[in-house]
């Protein structure tokens, strides 16, 4: 205790100051706890909460406006039933029934009380009596069902009763044999056990008739009593299946509270701690995804994805939808639509009347507002639209924010009233706009058909979300789950709004909405599987499939390795490489002079087939044994020296075989003969600036990128004339350079040309070659398929070159000669080369009787003719040097070999020392490859010769030509660009940007600017100069991300300037060391396609189990795919017609017409299939899905557009309406019943604006551009010498659509087609071209097709041709073939048009159709079935007609062919399906060997003795 | 480095209250002076008929409006807030490295320790320490410096600049105050109040205010700077710049001049060791229960040498200007992580062997006569007395001829007093502690790496 009370501080102080500091701690603390409650997302949750609410209660108010007209009518016609009267005859029935089992009892002799009908004929006395529809009536027959029920019930008690009696019986009979097992087990007498069995069972059937009586009299009566009710009971289920939709929307609402302010005691339950017992729905979720791992590096760890707390509509469909979004993410500047709402007749009246309130608005337009909005309550807001109203047919839908009415804005829902009641007159349209769609968290997934849906292939709970988006998935707050923006304005808004920021901590920020079809990539090794397809006719994603293509046209895989195996099994991702350069290498060993006879056998095999496994290893194995040889050091006199020389020994090494590998080919031709292609002054321009010749090319830019330097400093030493150094600027420097480098590699690429052999012409030609002609050849023999030329800009493909121009690089004495061969046969150039060989064979011509002229053309050389005649003028931006080089040139070439020279000898003054005198013999065996060519002294006369071939050698290495072009002495060099793998993933730290803010501050964003003197070296880091927000959208954001130092602005501007990141950096480089990528000729949306493809390099791939593996079916379908794309078979032939999905009102198209089809060729509508056609939407209109393509005019080639009639209209002719004729390629169903192929083309309402049905979307189809191209023209061309010739069937002359082709034929013939193509159609233009494709390929794309089209793959078993069968089928048709065989034969069937055997058809080849006796080859059976019944519903415009009626009964026919139509059809096929075996019968072989002589009986074994 | 969009409204928002509070804080502190204490004129000024005198209390009432105004200037425009100059803030930023750095520290030191007695006065502190928030206040503006302070991690650092400051002035205050008394003849302050007190209400009460004062403040900041959650570890991509937890950043700055042994084992070691060899070394016994500086000079500067310059100002060093690389960065200097530093230093070998003899370094001899176990040793013996000769007899010299050189000399009264042991061990503590600096300045004077350097056997000094 204290001595005195006395304190060292003022005590009421300390308590105050305790007071305050504890008031403040106080406040901490639940400072801590409200901010810990009040965490983002439960906000968000609660506005979804209400958002949701909101939505349930317009569903319910929608639901019964649209049903309550429906529930009335439904109401009014069940009372009137149960008013009716019950006809007699039901209830005489009911008693006959009654009585006959009164009647049977009694005779049975069974006790029972006849029913009593005393108040059952009282009850009917009164229905009787009373008025239908009175409710006397309605009495009456209450006590008639009543009764009725009364005797149905008694007869289900007796009933009951004689079950249970049996049961007992039953288990008495288990008793008993349980029994009589025990007696045998003791050893007893079983007699009187089975007495007791056998009497039970007895007595067991006897019950069981009573029972089956009993049961069959209650069913009767029920029956009867169903009858009478069967109306009132399907009204009664009518009504119950709408009344529980509402009550099930009822009990929804009721269990989804709105705002917590609408309920008083949920404002206390929310309270932190309290809000545990009643979370209300808002609580944390998440996705837990175990096996899909997230890698922070030192391990992977699950994914917790937890985006779905704030995003929690978004696997929410649209009711009755699987996958269409309940709430679409509609773009904003999309969000905002201007509609048209007619203003019914009555409204001035009503007005008139003064009725101006929310009822009248409901009444007269079907419109009624909510009372507050979706998401921001001040919305006034669509909340009930009547079906049919004025507000449906406007197509005004829930939810949508009405924002004005004719210009005015609107604030609230008086303001609406305002507008349409008190200012709208009748029938005067008004304008509304409206918004529609809600803006994020609250949106639903825009693809749940891919995505997040439980149909999709990509399920919410079994995928998250982060694996695609990437992101902070475990964050619950917008800014720690690292959104991206998509531009600068919305991350300013972000940041501004939810305090986004730049979290450059989280390795995977989310992927911004312009790369996001980067991450398919993650689980989507083979790409093309991403492409449209059956199931997803949504290019699922487009983008990202266009930069694949891309980097597949463009090559970018010459340089950049694009792995994607780790290890021979390990798959991490897209995997783009070269093949193995198996065929330069066998080219480049062909060319060693002392190969023997079979190795150049083999190496010839390999340059034509580098897949040949055993001449490469033959090939290899030879060479080796030869370089061993040279490798002993002194042979002994056994051994000789080795034959070869060491570079043929250096390249056995290159054909190896590799474990896994690469598909692709060089995307360039083979530059091993150029010297035999083109000459000096093309080349030099051609290698300067591929542009300046050709604008459209894809060879990328190497020189001439001079935007980054500088040309005010004299910073580099250059030697002048008389060889004193001077310094120069960084731009003359590189310019000179740059030149010496061109001039050098041009003369390389002719001096190391090999050489070739042109093909000559055939020498039974008479014409000389005509452009004329050439040009007709050149459009339709299928050229155009691959090529643009400007004298045809009706199509365009850039599969090949734009041929426009080639005069200027071709029309020389070796182009000629070399156009000539490269047209009649590319692969005798390039083995390697895409071209197919078209099979220009010389013609010979035949007059309009087809008979020959005797004058014989050369196509190829008519073409070669066109092509070197029609062409477009060219002037070279520059004149071409001479090619004997100035003393200042070569004064700078010596100095760029110096340069070259130094990193190999350290030091400038030996390098500039050897590049003028050579490198001494001494060291030779040090030097690079490359520098040997320099060893031994040079002389004023070789020096320049062998600088130049040095410079050009270190160029094409550093430049990696060989990356596109196969040229000689670089068959083994490796790819020289950095590895793509996983660039998406690529540390930024890693990245160069060295000061390209700087260079785009002071050049201007497309370094097309002088900078300002003085300002480019002052400016400070900070001041550059440059704000991403000045810009658009896409620049701003790129510029954003470049200046952030991230990937993505690092590939934006790598691909737009790619030496731009030198700027600057030139001074402290050498010339070798610069940057070399050079500049493709991307437009702003090809280079963000290609980014996008390289973003999605992550080598990421996650769990097996989430990588995408593909069915077998659809497995050959990618792979096939990939063959497709690789020869452009799309170029020539459809393989996907148009999808056209639309509404219409159901009065559009009549009933169709009725057809006489064979009942296998019909096709088979499930229920489900005509319910789905004839479900009305809320529009009251009808869905329809057509697959083909609306028909063309016969002129122009477009799609015809013809009024309700189907005649054209005329472009000028506004006020009709206009339709397509849409014809029909596969059957369809609409309004209920099939349309069918072959039948006339439905007409499909034409939108005004733009091509597709009005209503709808038509999905384009794939391919098939020259068959439309050429469509008007093959026309044209017919009707020059056959005016009659009918349109439709032009078709027939061109390129097939191939969408059956799978269930066409067989695979084998495909295959071997394929290979090695053979002329089938004579009608058809051109030919099928030979692709000289590998069997590999081959396979590909015949279980392509088969797949497609759900066929048998890769072998189908054909039981009409297994042995036994024809003898079967002959048992029942004696002389089967025969007979079908006189039908084939008939004048005026199959011969009239087809050949078969030694028979040739003869006249026009128009109407001429494929050989039959290759057809049992060819054909699947069904299909040649169906074919040959109904050929129009196959192929809508064939020539073919259906030669044997369904049940015709052509007596002709009946004396070629006894039978019913259907056997004929069958017989037919039969027929031709054993075409072999028929010729086989009727071929004599034995006649012609002579027998032999009869032989002496010999011993058993001995062999007959020889002549 | 590119300021955030919000950057500007982000910093305003800041520094409005932070300039309010500033002005409150001079409000009340003009309040204290007119109320509680005799008022100082400066000088005096006629208006019309009114005498107006310029006293302290209305000096900071126009400071406190100063700030008020400034405060009424931050809008969210970055263009107009008041913030340093350019030319000012390029100077500082082209001006400092590490040599300016410590050794401004070091006269800094010097002068606050000579002028003290002038420093110490309120009205100067108070000055310098309005100077000093205005300073951070004009700095902030610069998204560079902004970043650097206001890094979660950083702001402690920040506090602990001003609480060092004003502590080491309340020291100094008090020691100035006795050490005047006592030529006065006084007793020093603590003396006067000496009366014994009560630990329930006085200490425990007390101490409880506190804890609750503390524990609110904590919370209120955990809850203000939230915990930085940074990117997962990586083994291939180390944080640039890695820095040690802030306490130990005094002992990451002694690695750029010493060997991980000597400035992660040995320094440290010694520091510890030499904390606790304190009381048995120090046989003042002035000072004690009160402050003085003139009683206790020895200890005071040693202490305020190793604590405030080789621990405090390396930790702020390390803090607040490493960036990248461990670069030195002015503090407006954008952290470019493309910057390099040349460091091109050589060990004291090299100058001797190849320099000023311009020979090669001599060989490590084989020792092959040696048997294999004691061969690394030889070995390293040979390179000790080889090579590193030159080295070796510097250290040598400096741990063996120093000490009786200052027994004799400066420490001679240390010596006479404090016996042979208790004197070797203080002046091997101070050896050791001087060896940093001296280190430092090698470095920055001959560009020397190590002494002693002998890679082959991980053994540097």
């Amino acid at each position: 205790m204290p001595a005195t009370e006395k304190t060292w501080r003022d005590q009421l102080k300390m308590h105050v100051i305790f007071g305050i500091t504890s008031l403040v701690m106080l406040v901490s603390t639940i400072w801590m706890l409200w901010k810990d409650h009040n965490r983002e997302w439960r906000k968000w949750q609660l506005a979804d909460r209400e958002r949701a609410h909101w939505t349930i209660e317009a569903q319910l108010e929608q639901t019964k406006a649209e049903s309550q007209g429906q529930l009335n009518t439904l109401y009014l016609q069940l009372s009137e039933v149960k008013r009716s009267k019950i006809e007699d005859a039901l209830i005489e029935n009911f008693r006959q029934i009654v009585q006959a089992e009164d009647a049977r009892l009694a005779e049975a002799g069974i006790e029972e009380k006849p029913v009593d009908f005393t108040d059952l004929n009282a009850a009917q006395a009164r229905l009787q009596s009373a008025e239908a529809g009175s409710d006397e009536a309605a009495d009456a027959r209450e006590a008639v069902l009543g009764e009725l029920a009364e005797i149905t019930n008694e007869a289900k008690r007796r009933e009951l009763a004689l079950t249970g009696q049996r049961k007992f019986m039953a288990a008495d009979l288990t008793a008993a044999v349980s029994l009589r097992g025990i007696a045998v087990g003791e050893g007893e007498s079983t007699e009187t056990h089975d007495a007791e069995i056998r009497k039970l069972t007895e007595e067991i059937a006897e019950q069981d008739v009573k029972v089956s009586n009993a049961k069959s009299y209650r069913l009767a009566l029920e029956s009867v009593v169903s009858e009478i009710q069967a109306t009132e009971n399907d009204l009664q289920k009518r009504v119950s299946s709408i009344e529980a939709d509402i009550a099930r929307l009822q009990t929804q609402l009721d269990q989804n509270p709105g705002r917590v302010l609408d309920n008083p005691l949920e404002t206390v339950v929310r309270w932190p701690i309290i809000d545990a017992f009643n979370t209300g729905g808002i609580k944390l979720e998440q996705i837990w995804l175990q096996d899909m791992k997230i890698n922070y590096n030192f391990s992977s760890v699950a994914r917790y994805d937890r985006c779905t707390n704030c995003h929690r509509a978004i696997d929410k469909t649209a009711p009755g939808s699987a996958t269409a979004p309940a709430y679409p993410a509609i773009p904003r500047d999309q969000r905002v639509r201007a509609l048209q709402l007619v203003p019914p007749a009555k409204v001035s009246e009503v007005v008139a009347a003064g009725k101006v309130d929310a009822s009248t608005m409901e009444a007269l337009y079907g419109l009624r507002l909510a009372n507050r909005g979706q998401v921001n309550v001040d919305d006034v807001t669509v909340q009930v639209v009547h079906p049919e109203s004025a507000a449906a047919k406007a197509g005004l839908e829930t939810g949508d924010v009405i924002v004005a009415i004719n210009g005015g804005q609107v604030q609230s829902a008086a303001d609406v009233r305002h507008y349409l009641l008190e200012l709208a007159e009748p029938n005067i349209p008004q304008g509304i706009d409206i918004r529609r769609g809600l803006d994020q968290p609250f949106t639903s997934h825009p693809r749940l058909d891919l995505f997040v849906g439980s149909t999709s292939p990509h399920k919410r709970g079994e995928m998250g979300c982060t694996i695609c988006h990437d992101g902070q998935g475990s964050a619950t707050e917008f800014k720690w789950t690292s959104h991206t923006p998509n531009d600068p304005a919305q991350a300013r808004e972000w940041a501004l709004n939810y305090g986004w920021f730049d979290n450059h901590h989280w390795i995977f920020p989310m992927t911004p909405a312009r790369f996001v079809e980067s991450n398919c990539l993650k689980c989507h090794h083979n790409v093309v599987e991403l492409e449209p397809s059956d199931r997803f006719p949504d290019p699922p994603a487009p983008k990202l499939m266009e930069g694949y293509h891309l980097v597949r046209e463009f090559g970018c895989y010459g340089c950049h390795e694009i792995t994607g195996f780790d290890g021979p099994q390990k798959r991490l991702g897209p995997d783009m490489r070269i093949e193995p350069n198996y065929y330069d290498v066998a080219k480049q060993i062909a060319s060693d002079p002392a190969l023997n006879a079979t190795e150049r056998e083999w190496a010839m095999t390999l340059v034509e087939r580098p897949e040949d496994n055993s001449a490469r290893e033959q090939l290899m194995r030879s060479i080796k044994q030869d370089a061993s040889l040279a490798a002993t050091q002194a042979p002994s006199p056994a051994q000789t020296t080795a034959r070869l020389t060491k570079e043929t020994h250096q390249l056995a090494d290159a054909l190896r075989e590799v474990e896994v590998p690469g598909s692709l080919r060089k995307v360039g031709p083979s530059l091993r003969h150029i010297g035999a292609k083109v000459n000096y002054d093309w080349l030099y321009h051609w290698i300067r600036r591929p542009a300046d010749f050709r604008p459209t090319t894809r060879m990328p830019q190497f020189f001439g990128h001079f935007e980054h330097l500088s040309d005010e400093k004299q910073e580099f030493p250059l030697h002048n004339e008389v060889g004193e150094v001077e310094m120069v600027t960084d731009l003359d420097y590189t310019k000179r350079f740059e030149h010496i480098e061109i001039r050098a590699l041009t003369e390389y690429l002719l001096k190391m040309s090999q050489r070739f052999d042109y093909l000559k012409p055939p020498t039974n030609i008479t014409e000389s070659a005509s452009p004329d002609r050439g040009r007709w050849l050149f459009e339709s023999r299928g050229c155009l398929a691959c090529h643009s030329h400007g004298e045809f800009p009706g199509i365009a493909s850039n599969q090949g070159p734009d041929l426009t121009r080639l005069a200027p690089k071709l029309n020389t004495p070796n182009g000629q000669q070399w156009l000539y061969s490269w047209l009649k046969q590319p692969n005798h150039y390039h083995s390697r080369t895409l071209m197919p060989n078209v099979y220009l064979e010389p013609i010979l011509e035949t007059d309009a009787t087809g008979a020959p002229t005797g004058r014989v053309t050369d196509p190829a050389a008519d073409i070669a003719a066109f092509l070197l005649g029609a062409s477009a003028p060219w002037q070279p931006e520059v004149p071409t040097p001479q090619q004997q080089l100035s003393p200042r040139e070569a004064r700078d070439l010596e100095d760029l070999t110096a340069v070259w020279l130094t990193p190999s000898f350290q030091s400038k003054r030996l390098a500039a020392e050897y590049a003028n005198k050579g490198i001494p013999e001494r060291i030779a065996g040090t030097v690079k490859v490359d520098e040997m060519v320099l060893v031994g002294s040079l002389t004023p006369e070789n020096r320049v010769e062998k600088q130049l071939e040095y410079v050009a050698r270190r160029s094409l290495s550093r430049y990696g030509c060989f990356g596109c072009h196969d040229i000689p002495g670089f068959e083994t060099a490796k790819p020289i660009g950095t590895p793509l793998a996983n660039w998406g993933r690529k540390d930024t730290s890693q990245l160069a940007f060295e000061n390209i803010g700087q260079f785009l501050a002071t050049h201007g964003i497309n370094g097309d600017q002088k900078p300002s003197a003085g300002h480019g070296e002052e400016a400070s880091h900070e001041e550059h100069g440059l704000d991403p927000g000045d810009f658009g959208p896409d620049t701003g954001y790129f510029l954003q991300s470049l200046l952030g130092h991230q990937r993505i602005g690092f590939l934006w501007q790598k691909l737009r300037m790619p030496r731009a990141y030198d700027y600057q950096a030139t001074v402290n480089k050498r010339y070798d060391e610069r940057l070399r990528m050079p500049k493709f000729p991307f437009s702003e949306s090809q280079r963000e396609a290609v980014m996008t493809f390289i973003l999605g390099l992550t080598s990421e791939a996650p769990d097996p189990k989430y990588v995408y593996k593909p069915t077998p079916r659809r497995e050959a379908i990618v792979k096939g795919r990939e063959v497709l794309d690789k020869y452009n078979c799309a170029g020539c032939h459809a393989l996907e017609l148009e999808r056209w999905n639309f509404a219409f009102e159901p009065s559009l198209f009549g009933e169709p017409s009725k057809t006489n089809d064979y009942p296998f060729v019909q096709p088979v509508l499930s229920p489900e299939q005509i319910a789905a056609s004839l479900a009305e939407d809320r529009r009251g209109m009808l869905q329809a899905h057509l697959y083909g393509m609306p028909a063309k005019n016969e002129t122009t080639g477009t799609p015809q557009i013809v009024d309700a009639d189907g005649v054209p209209i005329e472009p000028t002719d506004k006020s009709s309406l206009p339709f397509y004729k849409f014809t029909l390629y596969e059957h369809a169903v609409v309004n209920g019943a099939a349309r069918l192929v072959g039948e006339p083309d439905p007409l499909v309402p034409a939108s005004r604006s733009e091509y597709g049905p009005l209503n709808g979307v038509g999905h384009v189809g794939w391919g098939g551009d020259l068959a439309k191209y050429l469509y008007p023209r093959v026309i044209a061309k017919e009707r020059e010498t056959n005016p009659s010739a009918v349109a439709g069937e032009a078709w027939g002359w061109l390129p097939p659509p191939l969408h059956h082709e799978g269930s066409k034929v067989q695979a084998d013939w495909l295959h071997d087609f394929l290979m090695d193509p053979i002329a089938l159609r004579p009608a058809v233009v051109m030919r099928m071209p030979n692709f000289h494709m590998s069997s590999d390929e081959a396979s590909k794309l015949v279980n392509y097709f088969a797949a497609q089209s759900n066929a048998d793959f890769p072998y189908e078993y054909n039981s009409q041709r297994r042995s036994g069968y024809l003898a079967q089928r002959e048992a029942a048709h004696p002389r089967l073939l025969d007979d079908a065989m006189k039908i084939v034969t008939n004048n005026n069937y199959c011969v009239k048009c087809h050949s078969i055997g030694d028979y040739e058809v003869r006249g026009g080849v128009k109407a001429q159709g494929p050989r039959l006796d290759l057809a049992y080859q060819r054909f699947r059976p069904e299909y040649l079935r169906r074919w040959i019944a109904s050929p129009k519903r196959i192929l809508p415009y064939t020539a073919m007609p259906a030669n044997i009626p369904y049940d015709g009964n052509d007596p002709q026919l009946q004396r070629l062919f006894p039978g019913s139509s259907t056997e004929q059809v069958n017989g037919l096929v039969e027929l031709l399906l054993n075409f072999d075996e028929y010729a086989k019968r009727r071929t004599s072989v034995k006649g012609l060997v002579a027998e032999p002589p009869a032989a002496a009986p010999t011993g058993r074994g001995t062999p007959p003795p020889r002549p | 480095m590119h300021a955030p969009p919000d950057f500007a409204e982000k910093v305003s928002s800041f520094l409005v209250w932070y300039y309010i509070t500033l002005a409150v804080m001079n409000g009340v502190a003009a309040y204290y002076l007119w109320q509680k204490t005799e008022p100082v004129t400066y000088f005096r000024t006629r208006l019309g008929n009114a005498t107006i005198s310029f006293t302290n209390a209305l000096l900071w009432c126009l400071v406190a409006v100063a700030f008020v105004v400034l405060a009424s200037m931050t809008g969210p425009n970055l263009g107009t807030m008041p913030q340093l100059p350019e030319w000012f803030r390029t100077f500082v930023n082209e001006s400092t490295g590490p040599v300016i750095y410590t050794v401004g520290t070091t006269l800094v030191l010097m002068v606050l320790f000579f002028l003290r007695s002038w420093f110490v006065k309120p009205a100067v502190a108070w000055s310098i320490w309005n100077l000093m928030l205005l300073f951070l206040g004009l700095s902030m503006p610069d998204p560079d410096f902004y970043g650097i302070v206001a890094k979660p991690d950083n702001v402690p650092i920040m506090a602990l600049i001003f609480l060092l400051a004003f502590f080491t002035w309340l020291a100094t205050y008090r020691a100035v105050e006795n050490d005047r008394r006592k030529e006065l003849g006084l007793p020093p302050v603590e003396k006067e109040g000496s009366e014994k007190i009560l630990v329930w209400p006085d200490l425990v009460y007390t101490e409880m205010i506190c804890m609750i004062a503390l524990t609110a403040l904590l919370i209120f900041w955990a809850m203000w700077l939230q915990a930085p959650l940074e990117e997962p570890a990586s083994s291939v991509k180390t944080p640039n710049p890695s820095k040690a937890p802030w306490y130990f950043l005094g002992l990451q700055e002694m690695l750029v001049y010493y060997d991980p042994w000597m400035a992660g084992v040995v320094l440290p070691s010694m520091i510890i060791v030499g904390l606790m060899a304190i009381p048995y070394i120090d046989f003042n016994k002035s000072g004690n229960g009160y402050y003085t500086i003139k009683e206790r000079k020895f200890a005071y500067i040693t202490f305020q040498l190793g604590f405030l310059e080789l621990w405090v100002t390396l930790i702020v060093l390390g803090t607040l200007l490493r960036g990248p690389n461990w670069n030195f960065f002015g503090p407006y200097e954008y952290w470019d992580a493309h910057k390099v530093e040349a460091l091109n230093n050589i060990n004291l070998s090299q100058y001797v062997w190849e320099i000023w003899l311009g020979q090669s370094l001599p060989a490590v001899p084989a020792l092959t006569w040696l048997p294999d176990l004691l061969r690394p040793f030889g070995q390293f013996l040979a390179i000790l007395f080889g090579r590193e000769l030159p080295g070796t007899l510097l250290v040598l010299g400096y741990f063996i001829v120093l000490p009786p050189l200052m027994a004799v000399t400066v420490l001679r009264g240390f010596y006479n007093r404090m016996g042979f042991i208790r004197y070797m061990v203080l002046a091997y503590l101070l050896l050791f502690m001087a060896s940093l600096p001296v280190k430092m300045v090698l470095r920055w004077v001959f560009d020397l790496k190590y002494l002693i350097a002998i890679p082959e056997y991980f053994l540097n000094f």
